[in-house]
Formats: structure tokens, C-alpha cells, sequence
């Protein structure tokens, strides 16, 4: 029925996997739900619809409701969830590594010693920036103030939506997958002059337009790179460059410089480059245009 | 277009405002604005006794307090002819070198800042630490020290506090040739700081620009050697001197200021005489005037006091490095653009409290 | 106060460095009867190894100022304008300049006598721009005025203050003051 192996799942087994956990969590929870469901039932003064201790209908039900006739809503909140976990761990585990390496270079002790491996920085981190003040110019539009950041976080989560989970899986996935997902990096520049116009400020418009320009800057290298892997394995498709990696070989090996030595450039950039456009500052990012 | 840049700016480092005329980025004139810490010091010291207004003096420039209160001091003594024990001068030149070497170590991480180093902010500001820790060792504080009085010192310092400041030093200097290879060795730094806000050297001679600034054009000028005080005379040290007159000589020469002012604070712990650390000075003061010039870490700082014959000054002017170093900056940010406003602020070393009084 | 003329003292009884004599009467010379005095002056320095200090005193007579200052930055090397500083006797306002060679290491002070009611005199910011904000200084906070600066304002107190604080009669809380 379901092939052995997790990865070579499509999203039907992996609902049916749900639901079969779902029975048994219901069963190990036991009577709670049959007591809520009669509580309620008989405060509704619904006698017929009462029942019998050991009757299994109603969590039957609900779990044939949910994950048989409702499939297409599962499986698009299945692949939310996998987007955002996949987005923000992701961004976590980048932040962690970025900590570390800061904290060894420049003497810091903080994530050298809060928790095992430093990973409590991330914790503490996350609150601090949870209990900051959301301030904004007091004439700001502010529609478009806010708008700033939601475009520039958006984008990029739903860059990660293109990227293949298993063989079968993926969220989001076309024909010209890679188009997509440039197409997604170059809102960057415009959400930053979007965010520097809407304030009301002379110098925020004029910072925006210096970031906007650092940012647009930074697409040439980057695009050329990857223009590399799209004439080698020769389809825009993810799924595709994967499989032509699994069969040729991976095309960190293949990106040579252009005397033909093997230094890897075009790999590291496309592998780094992502990480300028976010701010930190390589490649000289934090060179004031 | 008349840009203000402060008067609340973080690469400013202090409470000052820079207009610049621009046109697009380019700058064509400037017209610096001070005196938004201005607290009459001087009036101040008219009406204070002349030790009650020494730590008027301290918080002068901040950073380096040891090198204004000792100026203080000094003119005060040469004012009454104090004769200082000579244990208390070699004291005085082995702490206003430490605090020198504080005070260039701060600058150093301020000024990579601005430019975008970070690291090169935190390691400075480290060893600068181990140096404040010596400093609280001997007088109880970390930034205003209270430490010479009239005729001498108001602590003694002992064979521990020797011991340690060697040992400090000697991982400082260790330490300066770190930052040379990240600095020196670093593209980005050479870029934004190489060719940028020269000054030539008849016309910094003739600005008034003192200090590293002045020895990053060529001048070999250092009133510790010209007119030697205290114990400066009896040290051996060099004075480095750079032909550039941009950012990056600057930073060169206070980079290796460092390193003479580390030589010269383990050539005072070895050769400390013993003796009294203070002598008798009298309370009242004759009716005339005197001056004394020190170098400060940012130029040449001088004091001119005039007193009454009585307990306090008549007049007290203090002459600050960084007021007219600051004054020479339209010259040198004259067809420059606005990113290398931080970098030639910084590489002036500004510090307001001496430029306001 | 201090009687018109006073030289600085203590001073010591040892003679004064020769380079300093030769000066002070270089200086005698190039400008008779134009310089009420020039003397060579050495200083009692407790804890000062070297110290070389030329006094000139011009008194009330200031049309000699520029062409002694310009003079002695063309022909003499005194490339530095270390330090002006203007005291309020009651009686009368005496400005010094201080000029410093990076040659020969002499300071000469020159010292100037001006009227209390009306400070003017002229400005050696046209011979040393490092002059500049030191005048602009004193302008500033004793009311000393002088003629043909570039840019006579106020540097460290606000544009719109009334009165100059230095002065020994200069009432706290006077008319102008808002806080």
C-alpha cells in the first residue's frame, strides 16, 4: 500500500499516516472527548444525539470529516505548517550559526555560554525582540510603514515554498520554479524604499534609496550564478536540478572559475548571497553606497 | 543643501553639530556647531579654591582625565613655585601615559565603527578595561580618577600596581600588532580611510592642528620632547611621524603612540624612585600669571591661570586640542562626500567635553 | 590687579636662553617705538626641563599687532597660534596671544591693553587660521571685538545670547537669560 520508505510519500499517505495517529491519540485520551460531546449534547437538550459509553462514531467521524472529505484543506494546512517550520527553524538555526561565529571573533560572551551549545541566545533573543516597542514616525503612512517588512519576510518565506521536501512532496512547486523564486528575491529593493518613502522623513527616503541600491546591486552576481545551473542541468524546475545532481554528480563540483580551476565561486555565492540581502555584511554590504 | 549631521548622531561621539553644504554628495563647505555641552568652567574656577576646582578639570575631557588634571595642576604649581618630589613626577608621566594609552585604544574603537568594523570596536574596548582596572587599583575609580593634588599625588602607588602595569603593557603592545594586521591588511578600511580628508602640511601648521593630526602631515612636533615636563626628559621613547595627512596616517600614528606610551609606562615601573609623593604647597597664590603646554592625547593642550593672592584663580583659560582641531575639519572634508564624514570625524578624535569647557 | 606692563613672572634669577635675547632684540629693532617692550624672559619652571619665553608688550598702541604677527610668521618661523586668552582687569582688558615656532621652540606672548567699554583690536586670524575659533572664543565670553575677523560669532553659547559671561561684572539671571 504505502511504500516503505516516509520520503517516497505523496501528501494521500501522509494524511492517512495523520490519521491513523489521530485515532490512537483519541484512544489514549480516552473518555475525555465521549464526556465533553455528552455535556454538551444533553446542555442542548439533544437526546438523540447522546452517547453510549464505547461508541466511537462521533471521533470517527469527525477524523473521516476531516482528513477524507476535507482533504484539499488538510493538505494545504499540512503544507503551511511544513512552510513556516521549515522558514522559521531555518532561520533560527542561521541566526545560531551567525551568533557563534560573531561571539568566537569579537569576544562576546553571551551564546559562548547560555544553554548547551549556546542555543538559549535564541530564546532570549526572541523575547527580547518580542517585548519591543513597535514605534513608527508620527506621520507615516502607515499602511505602507508596516507593509515594509510583511513584503520582505513574506517573500522570502514563500521562496521556501518552492523548494522540494521529498521526491513526491512539494508546496509549491512549477514549471519555472527558479523564475519564481528570483522573481520573489527582487522585491526585496522595492518593499526597503517602499519602508523609507512612507516615512515621513527626508533622511529615512534617502537611506531607502541607498539600501535599494545596495540591494539591486547585489542581484547581478547572484543571477549570473545561478544562470550557471540553469544552463547546465538545463530546466528551471527544482525537482529537476535535483534529480540531474542525483544522477550526474552535484554541481558544486562542476562550478569552476573562469580559468577553468576549481574554485567553487559560483557555489559560494549562490549559497552566500542570500545572507547579504538579509544585512549582514558581506560582500561588502555595509559599504555605504 | 545645509545637512545637519548631530547634533544627536551616533558616529559623532559627543553632543556637537556638523553642518555640511552639499551638492548631491559632494561637500563644498562646512560650519561646525559646538557648545551644546558648554558648562563655564573657567568661570567656574574663578570661584572655587584651586584644588576644589581640579575635578572641574577631570571632567574636561573625560576620557583622558589624568592628562587635565595634571595640567591643572601643573600651571597651579608653577603659579605658587611647588617644587614636586621627584617620585610624584615619574608617577604623574607613568599614569598620563596610561591614560593615554586609554584613551588612543577608545579612539581606535570608535573611529573602526564608524567605518563598519565591529570587531576591531570590541577588542580595543577590552584591553581598555585591563587599563581602568589598573587605574581603580590605585585611585578608586574608573573614569574620574581625583589623583594629583598641589605639590604631588593624593595616593601613593605600591610594587603591586608596578608589577601589574608591566604586565598589562606588555599584552597591550602585543596586542597593537592584532589590530595592525586586521587593519592594515583590510581593503575596506584602506579604501574608506586611504586618501581621505588630507590636510597638507603648511596649512595644518598654520590651522593650529596639534597632536597625531599634525604629526600624520609630516610635522615632527611633540611637546614632550620640544619642552620637556616632569619626567619626560629622562625617558626614551620616539615619536612617530607619517607624511600622508589622511585618515589612514592618523590612525598610524596613534596606533603606535600605543606602543611608545606602553614603552614609556614599563620604563617608569622600573625606574621608580623612591621618596615622598607629595611636597608643601601653600594655600594662596602670588599676583601673577603662568602657563604650562602638555600634550594631550589629541594635541597640544595648555593652561594659562592668573591668580589674586588669594585662595582662588582670577582667571583660568584652558586651551583644548579638539576646539581648534575641530576648527581645521572644513578644510579637510573640503570636496569629500558624506561617507567619509565619519571616517575624518573620527580620525580627528573629538572629544566635546574639552572643546565645550 | 596686575599693574599695565607686568612681565610674567616668577621668575628666575638665572639669565635667559641667548636665542631668546637675540630675539626679543631682533624684535626691538624691526619694530622701534612701535613695541613698548620686548624682553626675554625665563621663567622659574618648577618640573619644566626647557622653556624659552619672549614677552612683548604693545600696550595700547595696536597698529603695530598684524605687521609684528605677520612678521613674525614670515621672517621669524612662528608658524603656531597656540593660545589667546583675554583677562577683565576692572580698569582695562588685556589680550595675549601666544605664538609657538616648531623650529626653534620659543613661545612669544604677545600682550595687548584694551578699553573695557569698547574691546576692539585687530585680528590675527589673517595671519594663522588656528586664531580663528580662539578669538571667535574670547568675542564669545569676555567681548573682546576684533576688527577685520572673517567671522566674528558666537562659538560656544547660543546665537541669540545677551551679554558675555567671562566678565567679572556679568549678573547671573540678567534680561535675556529664560532659564
Amino acid at each position: 500500500m504505502a511504500p516503505a520508505n516516509p520520503f517516497d510519500w505523496t501528501y494521500l499517505e501522509l494524511c492517512g499516516a495523520l490519521n491513523d495517529i489521530s485515532y490512537h491519540v483519541v484512544y489514549a485520551v480516552g473518555d475525555l472527548p465521549h464526556n465533553l460531546w455528552n455535556i454538551l449534547a444533553a446542555s442542548l437538550g439533544m437526546r438523540d444525539r447522546v452517547l453510549a459509553p464505547g461508541d466511537m462514531t462521533f471521533h470517527i467521524g469527525l477524523a473521516d470529516w476531516l482528513f477524507v472529505q476535507n482533504r484539499e484543506i488538510m493538505v494545504s494546512l499540512i503544507a503551511a505548517t511544513l512552510l513556516l517550520m521549515f522558514s522559521l527553524i531555518n532561520v533560527l538555526m542561521f541566526i545560531w550559526v551567525e551568533r557563534k561565529l560573531l561571539a568566537r571573533f569579537m569576544d562576546r560572551r553571551g551564546p559562548m555560554v547560555a544553554g548547551p551549545f549556546g542555543l538559549l541566545q535564541n530564546v532570549w533573543d526572541g523575547m527580547k525582540l518580542m517585548t519591543k516597542e513597535n514605534a513608527h514616525p508620527a506621520r507615516a503612512d502607515m499602511f505602507a510603514f508596516f507593509l515594509c517588512p510583511v513584503i520582505l519576510v513574506g517573500s522570502a518565506f514563500a521562496a521556501a515554498g518552492a523548494l522540494p521536501m521529498s521526491p513526491k512532496v512539494q508546496i509549491a512547486s512549477i514549471d519555472l520554479d527558479l523564475l519564481w523564486v528570483l522573481m520573489l528575491f527582487a522585491f526585496s529593493p522595492y518593499a526597503i524604499f517602499l519602508g523609507g518613502w512612507a516615512s515621513y522623513n527626508k533622511f529615512s527616503l534617502i537611506g531607502g534609496m541607498r539600501s535599494a541600491a545596495q540591494m539591486l546591486a547585489g542581484e547581478v552576481p547572484f543571477f549570473l550564478s545561478v544562470g550557471g545551473v540553469i544552463l547546465i542541468t538545463g530546466s528551471f524546475r527544482f525537482a529537476d536540478i535535483v534529480a540531474w545532481q542525483d544522477a550526474h554528480g552535484w554541481l558544486i563540483h562542476e562550478e569552476v572559475s573562469w580559468r577553468g580551476e576549481p574554485g567553487h565561486p559560483g557555489a559560494t555565492t549562490v549559497t552566500l548571497w542570500p545572507l547579504r540581502a538579509s544585512g549582514i555584511a558581506i560582500f561588502s554590504m555595509n559599504i555605504p553606497a | 543643501m545645509w545637512i545637519n549631521i548631530g547634533p544627536q548622531h551616533p558616529s559623532t561621539h559627543g553632543l556637537w553639530d556638523l553642518r555640511i553644504k552639499v551638492n548631491g554628495e559632494v561637500i563644498v563647505d562646512s560650519d561646525p556647531q559646538v557648545g551644546y555641552l558648554h558648562r563655564s568652567v573657567e568661570k567656574i574656577c574663578e570661584r572655587k579654591e584651586f584644588i576644589m576646582a581640579m575635578p572641574m578639570t577631570e571632567r574636561l575631557c573625560y576620557v583622558a582625565n589624568m592628562n587635565w588634571t595634571h595640567l591643572y595642576v601643573h600651571a597651579v604649581e608653577k603659579l605658587m613655585n611647588v617644587e614636586v618630589p621627584d617620585r610624584a613626577k615619574w608617577i604623574r608621566v607613568m599614569v598620563c601615559e596610561m591614560n593615554r594609552v586609554a584613551s588612543h585604544l577608545f579612539w581606535l574603537g570608535a573611529f573602526v565603527h564608524d567605518i563598519g568594523n565591529l570587531t576591531m570596536f570590541l577588542w580595543p574596548i577590552r584591553e581598555r578595561e585591563y587599563v581602568l582596572d589598573l587605574l581603580e587599583y590605585i585611585t578608586g575609580a574608573r573614569m574620574m580618577y581625583n589623583y594629583p593634588r598641589i605639590g604631588g599625588q593624593v595616593k601613593d602607588v605600591d610594587d603591586k600596581f608596578l608589577r601589574r602595569s608591566k604586565v598589562v603593557m606588555d599584552m597591550i603592545l602585543e596586542r597593537t600588532f592584532e589590530y595592525e594586521k586586521m587593519l592594515d591588511e583590510s581593503d575596506m578600511f584602506g579604501v574608506r580611510t586611504k586618501g581621505v580628508g588630507v590636510i597638507d602640511r603648511a596649512m595644518a601648521k598654520n590651522a593650529g592642528l596639534t597632536g597625531p593630526a599634525l604629526r600624520a602631515c609630516g610635522v615632527d612636533f611633540d611637546v614632550r620632547k620640544a619642552t620637556p615636563y616632569w619626567a619626560y626628559g629622562e625617558v626614551d621613547f620616539e615619536v612617530p611621524v607619517y607624511d600622508e595627512g589622511d585618515c589612514f596616517a592618523r590612525y598610524r600614528v596613534r596606533l603606535e603612540e600605543i606602543r611608545e606610551s606602553c614603552k614609556i609606562v614599563k620604563q617608569c615601573a622600573d625606574r621608580m624612585p623612591e621618596g615622598e609623593f607629595i611636597g608643601k604647597a601653600p594655600r594662596v597664590a602670588p599676583k601673577t600669571y603662568a602657563w604650562v603646554r602638555h600634550e594631550d592625547p589629541r594635541g597640544e593642550s595648555m593652561c594659562f591661570i592668573m591668580g589674586t593672592g588669594g585662595k582662588n584663580a582670577y582667571r583660568v583659560k584652558f586651551r583644548s586640542p579638539a576646539f581648534v582641531n575641530i576648527s581645521a575639519l572644513p578644510i579637510m572634508l573640503l570636496g569629500y562626500k558624506i561617507p567619509d564624514v565619519p571616517a575624518v570625524m573620527g580620525s580627528i578624535d573629538v572629544c566635546i567635553g574639552e572643546v565645550d569647557r | 590687579m596686575l599693574p599695565p606692563g607686568a612681565p610674567p613672572v616668577p621668575v628666575s634669577t638665572l639669565p635667559p636662553a641667548p636665542e631668546c635675547v637675540e630675539l626679543a632684540a631682533r624684535i626691538e629693532e624691526a619694530f622701534k617705538g612701535k613695541v613698548k617692550a620686548a624682553k626675554a624672559m625665563n621663567p622659574l619652571n618648577p618640573g619644566i626641563q626647557k622653556e624659552l619665553n619672549v614677552f612683548v608688550d604693545v600696550a595700547t598702541d595696536h597698529k603695530a599687532l598684524p605687521d609684528l604677527w605677520r612678521w613674525l610668521r614670515d621672517k621669524e618661523g612662528f608658524d603656531h597660534c597656540s593660545l589667546v586668552v583675554a583677562i577683565d582687569h576692572m580698569d582695562r582688558i588685556e589680550v595675549k596671544h601666544l605664538l609657538f615656532s616648531y623650529t626653534s621652540h620659543i613661545t612669544v606672548e604677545t600682550s595687548a591693553t584694551l578699553d573695557r567699554i569698547d574691546p576692539l583690536m585687530p585680528s590675527a586670524s589673517l595671519a594663522w587660521r588656528g586664531a580663528n575659533w580662539l578669538e571667535r572664543e574670547q568675542f564669545d565670553l569676555m567681548g573682546v571685538k576684533f576688527v577685520d575677523h572673517p567671522d566674528l560669532r558666537r562659538v560656544l553659547l547660543p546665537d541669540d545670547w545677551i551679554g558675555h559671561p567671562l566678565r567679572k561684572d556679568y549678573e547671573f539671571r540678567q534680561a535675556g537669560e529664560w532659564w
